[in-house]
């Protein structure tokens, strides 16, 4: 097994990104240095409070981040090995370049599940077709062939193909998502990037949509970027996982890593916060304080106002990200003290 | 004597292709000082049923003995008189809340409407809540758009709790929030039922969530209660096939504690003009002949205090069980 992931290159790298929002109250540090990569057949979950940066990170991979207000400020993506990303100072002929080659990734090699299915679907085009869109602009095929795969696409999603001609509003949110999932899927996707993909849906609907995202990496080894504030759903699904605090990672390991050994006090203190299922416990014990405000991040770490364990070292300087064990790093001086 | 006792509750909405029930004939009773929570799919009817007990829509039939008064028939004006004892936290603190009024306008505005005492003694209530809900004073001359999640469902606590209630309905206030600031609400709730003596309705679609807070939860399909227990029996024991598969599909946040998931095929059926027979006999697993034709089960008792309404109750309580 190990081997066999040796032997692949990173479908995406992702190295020191760094991305900000130029508003008018200022810049919004939204990703702060973050670096991973993601191999075939791995399922990284990119766990955060809301506005820890997640969503940022993956339209970045996308290249869908708006510019303006965004700025990617330094770092680099690799898809496949290519960059994605250029330098400061390219000419628009290069951008003009790289934004029609991203026009043919989109889709093709890298695609994207949104948060919410409602919002997702254009409400004026049926699914079929806008299933069937994505499969033209792709694969080059006739107008017939692509709608008989957009059918096969809504069968594999447990959709009737009878509902080909229905449009969104006719659909309930849990078949809307699998809608938005078949077209994200459509071309057999290298990577596939899911954005809360569950979080607008009733339980025993995000066990089916689990269920299916599950049964996909096992059959075609799709890699996928998980992003979510659940742990639950890493747990079922992923197998590493990053937890990414004020635009960067604090700690990263291998789901083992994270759920038996988590080392940040961060991480930690999110495992208290969860009611459990299976033990009775009185009292929560919430991670103290307010996510700090990424408009105004402190020299030192980020985590130092909320943190339980911060001693008078942890503010003289930013802490980096540093392997405690083999594949487990953390960005924190207590815990690597501890090691 | 209970604070609080609904009989046969009903609320159907009139809709262009027929009669909605949102709430069909619900019965349960709640002491006072407990927490029920109430779970279920979204569109089952929790959130109708809240509403409808404090009166936000008037219920089609049924009793809401509260305090030992019934409270379903009163007017308006009748009502105005109680709900001071009734009162409601919403889901979503960023709809919830008027944007054009300040944190302590805000606060003030029930015991405004109540003329609750002079303007000094509001003010000083208002302080003095804000201070129960731990929200800094610096706050108090702050827009509901400045501040974040956390920090406006303590101000949608804060106006629930100004009139000094005795039965609160959470309607899932923590879903709109992160874990970490969750976990520091419910703490909240906690401390105030305890101080306060509150009596809470807890509805919610998070199982960790109700499991953690309730004393006794009902689960409800389609507007009807299918299982009613006490919260730690029922995540022991379920007799219900639903309850079953509802609690089996929760992701467990650990590794270790993998547990099969039982699948239900499909989605919630419509609730519009229901047949009379088992409403989730389309969905369920163990459904037979005798589930499809014959009338809608009503909720036994199997074991003390531990309610359910299925047909075939007596073969699932051994059948869901028989890993025990």
């Amino acid at each position: 097994m190990e081997k066999d992931r040796e032997k692949n290159i990173p479908v995406v790298e992702v190295n020191d990104l760094v991305v900000h929002y130029e508003t008018y109250d200022g810049v919004v540090e939204a990703v702060n240095g973050v670096s991973f990569q993601i191999k075939k057949r791995d399922v990284l979950g990119l766990v955060g409070e809301t506005g820890a940066g997640k969503t940022t990170i993956a339209l970045a991979l996308m290249g869908l981040l708006p510019v303006p207000p965004s700025h990617i400020v330094q770092g680099s993506i690799k898809l496949d090995g290519e960059e994605i990303i250029l330098p400061q100072n390219a000419s628009k002929a290069q951008k003009a370049e790289l934004e029609k080659k991203m026009r043919e990734y989109r889709g093709k090699k890298i695609s994207m599940i949104f948060q919410d299915p409602m919002t997702a679907l254009n409400p004026v085009i049926p699914i079929g077709d806008q299933i069937s869109e994505v499969i033209g602009l792709h694969e080059h095929c006739s107008k017939e062939e692509a709608e008989k795969k957009a059918v096969d696409m809504l069968e594999m999603v447990g959709i009737r193909p009878e509902r080909y001609k229905d449009y969104p509003h006719q659909m309930s949110g849990g078949m809307k998502q699998r809608v938005v999932i078949a077209i994200a899927l459509a071309c057999n996707p290298e990577l596939l990037i899911a954005d809360e993909p569950t979080t607008a849906l009733d339980v025993t609907i995000q066990a089916q949509v689990l269920d299916m995202m599950k049964d996909l990496r096992n059959r075609l080894g799709t890699a996928m970027m998980l992003i979510t504030h659940d742990f639950g759903i890493v747990a079922d699904i992923c197998n590493k996982c990053a937890v990414v605090y004020a635009g960067e990672i604090v700690e990263y390991g291998t789901v083992e890593d994270i759920f038996d050994r988590p080392k940040h006090p961060y991480t930690i203190g999110l495992f208290e916060s969860i009611p459990s299922l299976t033990k009775d416990v009185d009292r929560l014990k919430p991670v103290q304080g307010q996510t700090v405000d990424p408009n105004d991040l402190p020299e030192y770490c980020s985590f130092y106002d909320r943190c339980s364990k911060c001693m008078e070292k942890c503010k003289g300087c930013d802490p980096v990200l540093t392997e405690v064990a083999p594949g487990h790093f953390v960005k924190c001086i207590y815990a690597q003290k501890e090691e | 004597m209970a604070l609080l006792e609904v009989n046969h509750l009903k609320k159907y909405f009139q809709v262009s292709s027929g009669i909605l029930h949102a709430v069909d004939d619900v019965s349960f009773t709640l002491e006072e000082g407990r927490t029920l929570g109430v779970v279920g799919e979204s569109g089952c009817g929790k959130s109708t049923l809240g509403k409808t007990i404090i009166r936000l829509t008037d219920p089609t039939s049924g009793k809401v003995v509260f305090d030992g008064q019934d409270v379903a028939g009163y007017s308006v004006k009748e009502f105005h008189k109680v709900r001071p004892n009734m009162q409601m936290i919403f889901q979503d603190p960023f709809a919830s809340l008027d944007p054009r009024l300040t944190v302590t306008e805000l606060i003030a505005e029930p015991m405004k409407i109540y003329k609750t005492g002079t303007k000094e003694e509001i003010y000083k209530r208002v302080k003095d809540l804000m201070d129960i809900v731990q929200l800094a004073e610096r706050f108090a001359n702050s827009y509901p758009h400045e501040l974040d999640g956390g920090r406006r469902q303590r101000i949608g606590i804060a106006r629930a709790l100004a009139l000094k209630p005795k039965f609160v309905v959470c309607d899932e206030p923590v879903s709109a929030l992160d874990v970490s600031i969750q976990a520091q609400v419910l703490n909240l709730l906690q401390d105030l039922q305890e101080e306060l003596k509150l009596t809470y309705m807890f509805i919610t679609h998070d199982m960790s969530v109700v499991k953690h807070i309730s004393d006794d939860i009902i689960v409800m399909y389609l507007g009807q209660i299918v299982e009613k227990s006490s919260a730690k029996e029922l995540f022991q024991k379920q007799y219900h096939p639903y309850t079953n598969a509802l609690l089996s599909a929760i992701p467990v946040p650990s590794l270790h504690d993998r547990r099969e998931k039982i699948l239900i095929e499909g989605e919630l059926s419509s609730p519009i003009n229901p047949p009379d027979r088992c409403r989730f006999a389309g969905r369920c697993a163990y459904c037979t002949e005798l589930c499809r034709n014959s009338k809608a089960p009503e909720l036994k008792e199997m074991s003390p205090g531990h309610f359910v309404a299925c047909h075939r109750a007596k073969e699932m309580m051994v059948e869901l069980n028989k890993n025990e």
